[in-house]
């Protein structure tokens, strides 16, 4: 579904990310970790269209939505009318959105758990709430391919829960391939199939068995990683040790 | 359903009430008569009055409409595709052109067909000024495309200021000042012609695009993560207020404030789609400058410039929505 | 003792001697040599200027729209060198702001220039040493000032006397006249009337005229020139329309077959007429006013105006230009052509 060959990746005049390669077949998941400053974000655009790469290529197949870490939208639509924008692709110039459209979008309002705030006003929504509306939008524009960049970040965790779990589901009913990027290693571990783990100045790629030992978690963070197992070795976790303990813990 | 009938009575009314009022007696009875006659002679009427309301204040009132409804609408467009509520149909450099055309129409002829082609095409050519500087590599960014809008509007103003230099003050200049000013005292019916269905077909365009406008207002790249080719859409919008502008320019000189003030009063009364606020604004800016209009024409045996009236009241005006908006 | 004599009589003969006038903003200039250079920047001033002295001689420089007014015209062909003289130390529109440079490389003993346009377009020539007069054009004594102030500076005081008294004399054979006038006619003169209509409010000297002649002005109601629209004309509904003489190309036909004024009774009766253009337009006010006030009596009520105005045009051009004007001049000073279907224009005139 999306290969990405020989991709180097830049922000200003510093050169992020060297020689990325990777393939992502449709329909899995891939998790970006790193340490903030990394380039996550920047790779994330550029694999969204948003941005050229310096040199290498991103071959995708289908269409791309992307949603960046901050939701600093201003808008006076409601929601409903929100997630009515992600019809824009399949309507052309002269066409409103018809009965079939909004259908479609009360649909993934209703996916999304947030049918019963379709009529209030977008901004009167808080930052995980929008967040997940704009999802919905992006679902609405029926993309192949969905990119988000810390959706963790704006969401309590029940909400990630529930995030997660939808977009397994639609992974494996409707083979949607989503990339998403976080700085928590645990995160990507639980729900993806492939990593790529972006280092300054170095970066690993695999499926998440592979490489995501705390081997090289330690090396990308630079900071101490230990494994922890629960459930009788079925879940494994990676907990940030510090050096130095705690003054309490003394 | 009785509130609707109340929008429509008033949507009656205000226009009935401006075509029969004025320096001249007329009556409602009068209009009556008038519109008769245009099918079948019926009545008799008193010349003058006929030829006044016929003739005057009829074209008048629908150039002023017309007018109206074109710039409520060419001032939300750009609100939305700009995504900055005090935006007004200045800042794309049209009107600066196309008072700079309309200038130098009067300045070098007698004829005023030649004067209105001039506006329309220096509005324009203003715009491509604007497109030709801002767009760098494929791309305009918003913050570009007002800059490069300042650029041209001082650049046709500068001209403006030439003509108005080298006019005789005897009497190409007065007449350039005062159409600078803005006026509909020279509309007529092949002024309608020529340009009302322009400015109707690019209003029309303009609604349509709406829901693209929406689109646009999310920012250019969620915009283009939707599909939305954002450059071909920001242009073709930009594009449409051009004609409009240029248009109303020419036929009515400089008129302005009312692109900035009207989409805000239509956000109380309309829902906050751009389809739906296009369709309110104009609507509300046909009413707005008619009742405008009467002021310039009524208040006084003087006819005050329509630019003055509509800077008098909307500035005003606007400082007061302003304030309730930070209020709130 | 001796030279104590000598030096109080050649005082007391140069300060006899010496040329002072006071402008219309009541400044006194001192003039130290007869004047010979004098360049104008007010466009209406050289021909008044012409008049009194009767030849163009000491005119150095004038404004472009001077020369305008002049090509083609009476004026023009009685002194074409006007017509090739410097125009460029003054912008050439609305600003008259002079180009003090230019100015004073004509080496003029005197500059005229407008008093009432602000100071930063009068300033800058007395700040450069030049003898500069002021003066405004409002109303009739404005025009008796400029007389007063042109024929000082030329030594023409008995030319003034005569303009003067001519005005005088005039104003009061036509002040007698209007007296016996019954019905009151209402008269409109359109100051511009090709892009928008500009009418002449209470005020202007279109205003006194109309009114010395025994008329009535509508547009009095308000002060000064403005703008009206097409249906306050029709409501005022003036028996006589006077169409200025500054429109290129404007005649009474703009007004009869207008679709909304055609229907008016001046364009019904056909009354209305076109501004004549003499030494320089009739319709502010210049050397030629009492002509402009007999023309206008005669059309307006003819039972109680009656003068011999082509003799007259012939008599005070003889007076002013110090030349004979002929029929075919007067026939163009007079807008015969233009004027010839409006009512009563070619009996009253011919």
């Amino acid at each position: 579904m999306l290969t990405v060959s020989n991709l180097t990746v830049q922000r200003g005049k510093k050169r992020l990310i060297q020689n990325l390669d990777f393939e992502l077949p449709q329909g899995s998941c891939l998790g970006v970790v790193g340490p903030n400053g990394v380039g996550k974000s920047s790779l994330l655009r550029v694999l969204a269209g948003l941005d050229d790469s310096v040199s290498g290529s991103v071959v995708m197949s289908g269409t791309v939505a992307y949603l960046p870490q901050d939701v600093n939208l201003k808008s006076d639509l409601n929601v409903l009318e929100m997630v009515l924008l992600g019809r824009a692709r399949y309507l052309k110039w002269y066409q409103q959105p018809n009965s079939l459209d909004r259908k479609e979008a009360e649909k993934w309002l209703q996916v999304m758990s947030l049918e019963h705030l379709a009529q209030s006003s977008f901004m009167t929504l808080s930052g995980g709430q929008k967040q997940l509306v704009l999802i919905a939008q992006a679902l609405t524009s029926e993309c192949n391919l969905l990119i988000l960049d810390e959706p963790s970040s704006a969401l309590d965790l029940q909400n990630q829960e529930k995030l997660f779990a939808i977009l397994n589901e639609l992974q494996e009913v409707k083979s949607l391939t989503v990339i998403f990027s976080t700085h928590d290693p645990n995160h990507a571990f639980h729900f993806c199939n492939h990593l790529v783990m972006l280092g300054f100045s170095k970066h690993y790629c695999g499926s998440c068995q592979q490489i995501m030992t705390s081997q090289l978690l330690n090396e990308i963070y630079n900071v101490n990683f230990e494994e922890f197992f629960w459930n009788e070795g079925n879940l494994k976790y990676f907990v940030h040790v510090p050096t130095s303990l705690p003054k309490t813990q003394r | 359903m009785l509130k609707k009938l109340g929008w429509v009575l008033i949507a009656v009314t205000i226009p009935v009430l401006y075509i029969t009022s004025g320096q001249l007696n007329s009556s409602v009875a009068d209009l009556g008569k008038i519109l008769v006659n245009l099918f079948h002679p019926t009545f008799e009427l008193d010349a003058i009055v006929e030829r006044v309301i016929l003739l005057i204040r009829i074209p008048r009132a629908l150039t002023a409409m017309i007018c109206g409804a074109g710039l409520a609408a060419c001032g939300c467009a750009l609100q939305g595709v700009f995504a900055n509520p005090l935006i007004g149909p200045q800042i794309i450099g049209v009107y600066s052109g196309a008072a700079f055309g309309g200038a130098l129409g009067i300045l070098i002829s007698e004829n005023s067909f030649l004067t209105l082609s001039f506006a329309f095409l220096f509005g324009l050519v203003a715009m491509i000024l604007v497109f030709v500087v801002a767009r760098v590599q494929g791309y305009t960014s918003r913050l570009t495309l007002v800059l490069a809008g300042i650029v041209s509007s001082s650049f046709f103003l500068a001209l403006v200021s030439m003509v108005k230099f080298i006019a005789d003050p005897d009497d190409k200049l007065p007449a350039i000042t005062y159409w600078l000013m803005g006026s509909f005292a020279t509309a007529s019916y092949t002024k309608i012609q020529l340009v009302g269905p322009l400015i109707l077909i690019a209003l029309f365009a303009l609604i349509i695009l709406g829901y693209r406008i929406d689109v646009l207002n999310l920012g250019d790249d969620h915009a283009k993560s939707l599909g939305l080719k954002v450059e071909r859409n920001r242009w073709s919008v930009l594009g449409l207020v051009t004609v409009i502008c240029a248009g109303v320019v020419s036929v009515a000189g400089v008129v302005g404030w009312v692109g900035l003030v009207v989409p805000h009063i239509a956000r109380h009364f309309s829902k906050p789609n751009h389809f739906s606020l296009l369709i309110t604004s104009g609507c509300i800016g046909a009413y707005y400058m008619l009742v405008i209009d009467y002021l310039c024409r009524g208040l006084s045996s003087m006819e005050i410039p329509l630019g003055v009236i509509t800077a008098l009241i909307g500035a005003p005006f606007f400082a007061y929505l302003l304030r309730r908006r930070l209020g709130s | 003792m001796r030279i104590l004599l000598i030096t109080i009589f050649v005082l007391w003969f140069s300060s006899a001697n010496a040329l002072e006038v006071v402008d219309q903003k009541d400044r006194t200039i001192q003039f130290d040599n007869p004047v010979n250079r004098v360049v104008s920047i007010p466009i209406p001033a050289p021909s008044m200027f012409m008049s009194i002295e009767g030849s163009a001689d000491k005119l150095v420089g004038v404004h472009q729209l001077t020369k305008t007014a002049m090509k083609g015209r009476f004026l023009g062909r009685l002194f074409p060198e006007v017509l090739q003289l410097p125009s460029d130390f003054v912008g050439g529109g609305f600003n008259f702001m002079p180009n003090v440079e230019r100015v004073l490389s004509l080496k003029p003993d005197l500059v005229f220039q407008w008093g009432n346009y602000g100071d930063e377009i009068f300033d800058p020539l007395t700040n450069a040493g030049l003898n500069v007069a002021a003066i405004k054009i409002r109303n009739e004594q404005d025009t008796r000032e400029w007389i007063r102030i042109m024929s000082t500076v030329l030594g023409k005081e008995d030319k003034a006397l005569k303009m003067v008294n001519w005005r005088e004399q005039t104003m009061q054979i036509i002040k007698t006249n209007s007296a016996k006038v019954q019905k009151k006619k209402s008269v409109l003169y359109f100051r511009l009337f090709k892009n928008n209509l500009q009418v002449a409010g209470k005020g202007t000297y279109n205003d006194f005229y109309i009114n010395l002649v025994g008329g009535e002005n509508p547009a009095a109601r308000n002060k000064g020139f403005y703008n009206v629209t097409p249906e306050q004309v029709v409501v005022w509904n003036p028996d006589i329309v006077l169409m200025n003489g500054f429109e290129p190309k404007l005649s009474p036909k703009n007004y009869i077959e207008h679709p909304v004024f055609s229907v008016t009774d001046a364009a019904v009766n056909k009354t209305v007429y076109s501004m004549p253009l003499g030494g320089y337009r009739w319709d502010p006010p210049n050397q030629e006013s009492p002509l402009t006030w007999m023309w206008l009596g005669m059309l307006i009520y003819p039972e109680s105006h009656k003068y011999p105005l082509r003799d007259e045009i012939k008599r005070s051009y003889k007076m002013l230009y110090e030349t004979d004007a002929s029929d075919q001049d007067l026939n163009e000073i007079l807008k015969m052509k233009i004027n010839a279907s409006s009512k009563g224009y070619a009996k009253s005139f011919k």
